[in-house]
């Protein structure tokens, strides 16, 4: 120790010089899959160099023998550990292939017949020779057994891992009707959808997304039903769909969809099944990605987005009376800040003379111009939402409280707003809050603040402008090809009032005309004929 | 599903109101008055009759070339120099119909409700809505226009009805306002007020499967007929004849005077609401079918690009116009001129076609 290092500490060296550079990875990382080897060592290896074993733990090889002819034949079993059922692969693979063997039995078939058709008891097995295959199902819950001298692998589903029990909807809850929602497991979802549709003419194709994260897709449609151009298409996209991985129907829809960047949804997500259920029975596709929650339904019109789930199962007179609420909600999401700046800067004479005094009077002690008020009162509002979501339950109502209480009532007595304003923003947020459809409320949130500006520097005339622009912009999306304005632009069957409306469940005779289903009637005009039988 | 835009009855007989009847609430009352005075009224009705005959000489013609659109025949009968010409002359016309109506919309957008805003601001704000709908095409523009011209309807039958407690009979007295001659003969010029019709012959193409172009014509051509009547006979009942005349928007000043109780005593903004609707998809079409014009006469591949510099083109023309004076004076000379283009040039191309036509199955055989 010099005299420097006796008063003053001198840091270690090398210990913050790492620096990330573009160093490529060594050539031997990567290996070849290739078929299946009749010498058993030869597969070993390759499969240990493909999980790049001892270091990658949760993969496990046992070794062991099969007693075949008075020989003793190695084998191996590979498995990911955590994501099989240990009770099956030992009681249903290796007992028998370990103990059972030894009996004495009718040995003149081959080794591997014997093995599949006489050890192994278990309900799901297959033979593959690719080493692709063989690597994609044990990563997907499989287990695979190689016995020397087979050129082949015998893949047992001996799937089983931890996942979310079927729950409550979180997006789409309903009083009425049924609340069970898909979850993580693709082939949970699919029962719950199978359970609904009994039809044997459901159809559900699996396409395998990603380069690298391999991820079980699954399409389906009612192949009687559905028409055939809409599936093809469907199909051509996700074929078409070049990633490296694919985790969750959100990003699957962006892969999918036409337009990315305009502020509409272009397909409806849903967490309910019997929602997939009547979309499929209309003669839609639906789309499931595995490990997501969430189906993704194609084609929609803008207007379905009105509907929620739970108007099926109201009679229809309180069914449309909800529906009004909620357009009106809708419509006061996105209209009401720049329609309440718009009057009062521009259009003062539609206020009444009471109504304008008290406006009036309220705004003159505030410091900011009407526009920029409402504006960083909006912005104040989602700032809220945002946190009160990310931030754990009992403190995000707290937050709330905070929020919307304590916060908007010191702006207004430290006149930084007038409470005219706060109102108007409360109704916005209770309007975006009613409406259905969680995607179309974030586009409607974000739609909001360019009609408040256009409304605030240009009146109605500037209203009309952000009403014409959002709306061609929309008008140039399409759904798989359906143009998200149908059935009334273009015009297509029943129109709008069918469509924004609900009737009786006894009044949807046909399914909807822009769909070009392949079979369009979907009950007779008499569909209640206990009606007709009395007369 | 499929690509090509495909437009049914309500498309067309939507487009064909919006784009003849803007005018209805810009100019064509004051024009109407200056020439019939109280009969003013009676000449969407006699225009209406007389555009019958070209009209259906059109639609005649028409048989045997659904699949074409004016330029497609200009260039079929006369070749690439044909069309050329026919494509430059529906360029210049449009182009000054855009700049005229243009300048109309931001005058009267000026004297009633943004006084104190600048000129080039308010053009600003119907720019960006023009270039923005030609950019997105017709398919877009005109699905809009199917699903905002209810509403707006909507809106001016309100008007009407709270407006309602002004009309008078006596206002459309004398009968036949200025004489028999003025109504008749300078009456004739009013079949210019169709001229937008001639855009719907560049919509035959794209009409559904299965659509017939004489019976979506003719019945859109009559609801147009029917609703620009309605409207013109609502104003001349409402307004004495001698105020519409004046400058001011005649629509606009009916709706003033709306009345729906005592809590809500002024209407005239909802008004506005429709009328900057209507404009606003009427000057969006007409760029459109400019660039688009000018895009397949000189067969550029791209269009969306040309809605910037037209729409400027158009904003400089119109801001030459000094005074409403002026502008009237310009939109009386489009009357007495836009026939010709609306109905002898059209009428010529189908005679010139069918011969051409004719010669081609002769030499074949």
């Amino acid at each position: 120790m010099n005299l420097k290092q006796f008063f003053l500490f001198t840091p270690p060296k090398g210990v913050d010089e790492f620096t990330l550079t573009n160093t490529p990875m060594p050539d031997n990382t990567f290996t070849e899959p290739g078929t299946v080897q009749a010498a058993i060592a030869d597969n070993l290896n390759k499969v240990k160099a493909i999980y790049t074993m001892p270091t990658n733990f949760p993969t496990i090889i046992r070794e062991f023998e099969i007693k075949w002819k008075d020989s003793k034949v190695a084998a191996f079993i590979l498995f990911i550990d955590g994501m099989v059922d240990k009770n099956i692969i030992n009681d249903n693979i290796l007992k028998p292939l370990m103990i059972t063997s030894n009996i004495k039995d009718d040995l003149k078939t081959e080794l591997v017949d014997y093995v599949e058709k006489r050890l192994i008891t278990h309900s799901a097995i297959d033979s593959v020779s690719e080493f692709d295959e063989i690597i994609q199902k044990v990563n997907f819950g499989n287990c695979a057994i190689f016995i020397d001298g087979v050129a082949k692998a015998i893949i047992a589903d001996v799937k089983s891992w931890e996942h979310r029990a079927v729950g409550r909807a979180v997006t789409e809850e309903v009083i009425h009707g049924p609340h069970e929602v898909f979850n993580e497991v693709l082939l949970n979802s699919f029962a719950l959808v199978r359970r609904a549709v009994k039809d044997p003419n459901l159809v559900v194709e699996s396409i395998i997304l990603g380069r690298r994260s391999k991820t079980n897709c699954a399409l389906f449609y009612i192949k009687d039903i559905t028409n055939k151009q809409l599936v093809d298409e469907a199909r051509r996209r996700l074929n078409g769909i070049d990633t490296d991985f694919i985790l969750s129907s959100g990003q699957l829809e962006q892969f999918i969809e036409n337009k990315t960047f305009v502020p509409i949804p272009q397909f409806m997500t849903t967490e309910r099944p019997d929602r997939l259920a009547i979309s499929l029975l209309e003669g839609k596709i639906a789309i499931m990605v595995d490990g997501s929650p969430n189906a993704i339904i194609a084609p929609v019109s803008i207007f379905e987005f009105i509907s929620s789930p739970e108007d099926m199962y109201l009679r229809f007179p309180f069914a449309n009376m909800l529906r009004v609420i909620r357009i009106l909600g809708l419509v006061l999401s996105f209209l009401l800040p720049g329609l309440f700046v718009s009057i009062v800067n521009f259009h003062k004479e539609m206020i009444p003379t009471d109504l304008l005094f008290t406006i009036v009077a309220t705004q003159e002690k505030v410091p900011f111009p009407l526009l920029l008020e409402v504006l960083i009162m909006d912005l104040l509002f989602e700032l809220v939402r945002e946190a009160g979501i990310r931030i754990p339950n009992p403190i995000g109502a707290a937050l709330s409280i905070v929020g919307t209480l304590i916060l908007g009532q010191s702006a207004v007595s430290a006149n930084l707003v007038s409470p005219i304003v706060i109102i108007i923003v409360a109704l916005t947020a209770i309007g975006s809050l009613a409406t259905p459809n969680y995607t179309l409320g974030f586009s409607f949130r974000y739609i909001r603040f360019f009609y408040t500006i256009m409304g605030g520097i240009a009146g109605f005339l500037g209203l009309i402008a952000a009403f014409f622009i959002t709306n061609v912009i929309f008008a140039s999306v399409k759904s798989l090809g359906v143009p998200i304005f149908v059935p009334f632009a273009p015009k297509k069957g029943a129109g709008l009032i069918k469509k924004v409306f609900a009737s009786p469940a006894w009044d949807y005779e046909n399914r909807d005309a822009y769909l070009h289903p392949m079979n369009n009637n979907k009950q007779p005009k008499i569909s209640r004929k206990w009606n007709k039988d009395k007369e | 599903m499929n690509n090509k835009i495909q437009l049914g009855f309500y498309e067309v007989a939507a487009f064909s109101i919006t784009v003849v009847c803007t005018k209805l609430f810009i100019y064509l009352p004051n024009l109407m008055s200056l020439t019939a005075g109280s009969a003013g009224w009676m000449l969407p009705i006699y225009a209406g009759i007389l555009a019958l005959i070209p009209f259906s000489i059109i639609i005649a013609l028409y048989k045997g070339f659904e699949s074409m659109d004016l330029l497609d025949l200009s260039d079929y009968t006369f070749g690439k120099w044909g069309k050329a010409i026919i494509g430059i002359i529906f360029i210049l016309l449009l182009l000054f119909l855009l700049a005229l109506l243009l300048r109309g919309y931001i005058s009267n957008t000026k004297l009633t409700v943004m006084p104190m805003s600048s000129t080039f601001f308010v053009a600003l704000i119907f720019l960006s809505s023009m270039i923005v709908g030609a950019y997105f095409g017709l398919e877009a523009i005109i699905y809009i226009n199917a699903i905002s011209l209810p509403i707006i309807g909507v809106l001016f039958l309100i008007s009407i009805f709270t407006a309602g407690w002004h009309i008078d009979t006596s206002y459309i007295y004398p009968l036949l306002g200025n004489g028999p001659g003025p109504l008749f003969l300078g009456g004739m010029y009013y079949i210019s007020i169709f001229f937008e019709l001639l855009l719907m012959l560049f919509l035959i193409p794209y009409f559904k499967k299965g659509l017939s172009v004489k019976k979506t014509a003719y019945s859109s051509y009559f609801l147009t007929v029917l609703v620009f009547t309605v409207f013109i006979i609502f104003v001349f009942l409402s307004i004495p004849y001698p105020i519409i005349k004046g400058y001011f928007m005649p629509f606009y000043q009916v709706a003033r005077t709306a009345s729906i109780g005592f809590y809500f005593q002024r209407f005239e903004s909802v008004f506005i609401l429709g009328w900057a609707m209507l404009g606003t998809v009427y000057l969006s079409l007409l760029l459109y079918f400019l660039t688009h014009i000018f895009a397949k006469t000189f067969e550029l591949p791209f269009q969306r690009t040309l809605a910037l510099p037209f729409a400027l083109i158009a904003i400089c023309l119109a801001l030459e116009i000094k005074n409403a004076e002026q502008l009237q004076t310009l939109y009386g000379m489009m009357q007495f001129v836009l026939w010709i283009f609306v109905f002898i040039i059209p009428i010529f191309l189908l005679i010139s076609a069918k011969i051409a036509k004719r010669r081609r199955e002769n030499k074949c055989e």
